[in-house]
């Protein structure tokens, strides 16, 4: 069987992407690993090039979604079964990556989340205030299918769902899509795990975007999914 | 408000829901971009709905008559729908004439390279 595949979509990460890809080089080696530079401006591509770590380089930035796109199709051109969506800014912890792969294996399930908020409280702040409404928007919208974290950039992908994030539209790895997949027959698990803050850089979003961000993911889960058809098989 | 013009403004409203979430039923728009045309169709039934906010606004703003405030309201939004396109289009521009340059160099790094 082949590794699995860590995709780390990176944008101007210069500060942090050498920390993270050296910790999984030397610690974690079972997995296979690629950075999807997303059109940064800073040095991350010329370390990456220069550490010669294994860079799928975007030449423009497109956004979260875009990179996650690319690494979804790096994944399925090369054949990968598992997929794991690894921020490249050192939140994540790699060794929590077995607690999911074999999360997968004994629930049977599509994909995995790496969650704060299985055994542990959420905090209680602006952003995490954000975070409840959606997991409230998902409980009522699936009937009763609880997530956590729902924004948790952790994530563990069958080659199922490598296909469809990679090849379809209105896939972005956002909540919005969670509460689809659940009401298309799609099986998630949340695992527990723990993440540090981040320690240099910039956040992907800015606090101007959330309230964009809010209005679009209450507009797809409440009204939009209804009218999307139900997941196809092609 | 004549009979005519609020129903123009329910049927225009379903028209355009209906339109845009069939589009998004054969997955041939991102959902982002269906947020504006839905609210948009919202805003025309609710004037279709309760001509009597056209009543009040066009009275308050001291504007003739009430469809002219209906008008006044389907082109303010249109315009702010052509003004953020328009800057859409500038940075969808921009992002080609980036990637044309990118994808150029690469295929000539990859040329320099073999030869």
């Amino acid at each position: 069987m082949k590794k699995p595949l860590i995709i780390i979509p990176a944008f101007n990460e210069e500060q942090n992407i050498e920390r993270v890809v050296d910790n999984l080089i030397e610690n974690y080696s079972q997995y296979d690993y690629v950075i999807i530079n997303d059109g940064s401006f800073d040095n991350t591509r010329k370390i990456c090039k220069r550490r010669g770590y294994n860079i799928l380089d975007l030449p423009v930035n497109l956004g979260l979604s875009g990179a996650i796109r690319g690494g979804m199709r790096y994944a399925n051109y090369y054949g990968y079964d598992y997929v794991i969506q690894y921020d490249g800014d050192g939140q994540h912890q790699a060794e929590y990556i077995e607690d999911m792969l074999k999360a997968m294996e004994k629930y049977c399930v599509d994909i995995v989340i790496g969650s704060r908020f299985v055994s542990e409280r959420k905090p209680l702040n602006i952003r995490m205030i954000g975070s409840q409404l959606i997991t409230y928007a998902i409980f009522i919208t699936t009937g009763g299918t609880y997530i956590g974290d729902v924004t948790s950039g952790m994530r563990l992908f069958n080659k199922r769902m490598i296909k469809k994030f990679g090849y379809h539209i209105n896939y972005s790895p956002e909540p919005d899509t969670l509460a689809y997949l659940i009401n298309s027959g799609i099986k998630i698990k949340e695992v527990q795990v723990h993440m540090i803050d981040r320690m240099a850089g910039t956040s992907y979003f800015s606090l101007g975007h959330s309230i964009n961000y809010m209005l679009h993911m209450f507009f797809s889960i409440f009204i939009f999914q209804w009218f999307r058809d139900k997941l196809e098989e092609k | 408000m004549s009979t005519m013009l609020r129903w123009a403004l329910l049927i225009g409203a379903l028209a355009t829901a209906s339109y845009i979430l069939h589009k998004i039923k054969r997955a041939k728009v991102k959902m982002e971009d269906a947020i504006f045309w839905v609210t948009f169709a919202f805003v025309l039934s609710i004037l279709g709905f309760i001509p009597q906010i056209s009543y009040y606004m066009s009275n308050y703003f001291g504007i003739q008559s009430p469809a002219n405030f209906v008008y006044l309201m389907i082109l303010f939004l249109l315009i702010e729908k052509m003004f953020t396109m328009s800057i859409k289009i500038s940075q969808l521009e921009d992002k080609i004439e980036v990637l044309t340059a990118e994808v150029a160099l690469r295929t000539h790094e990859k040329t320099k390279e073999t030869k």
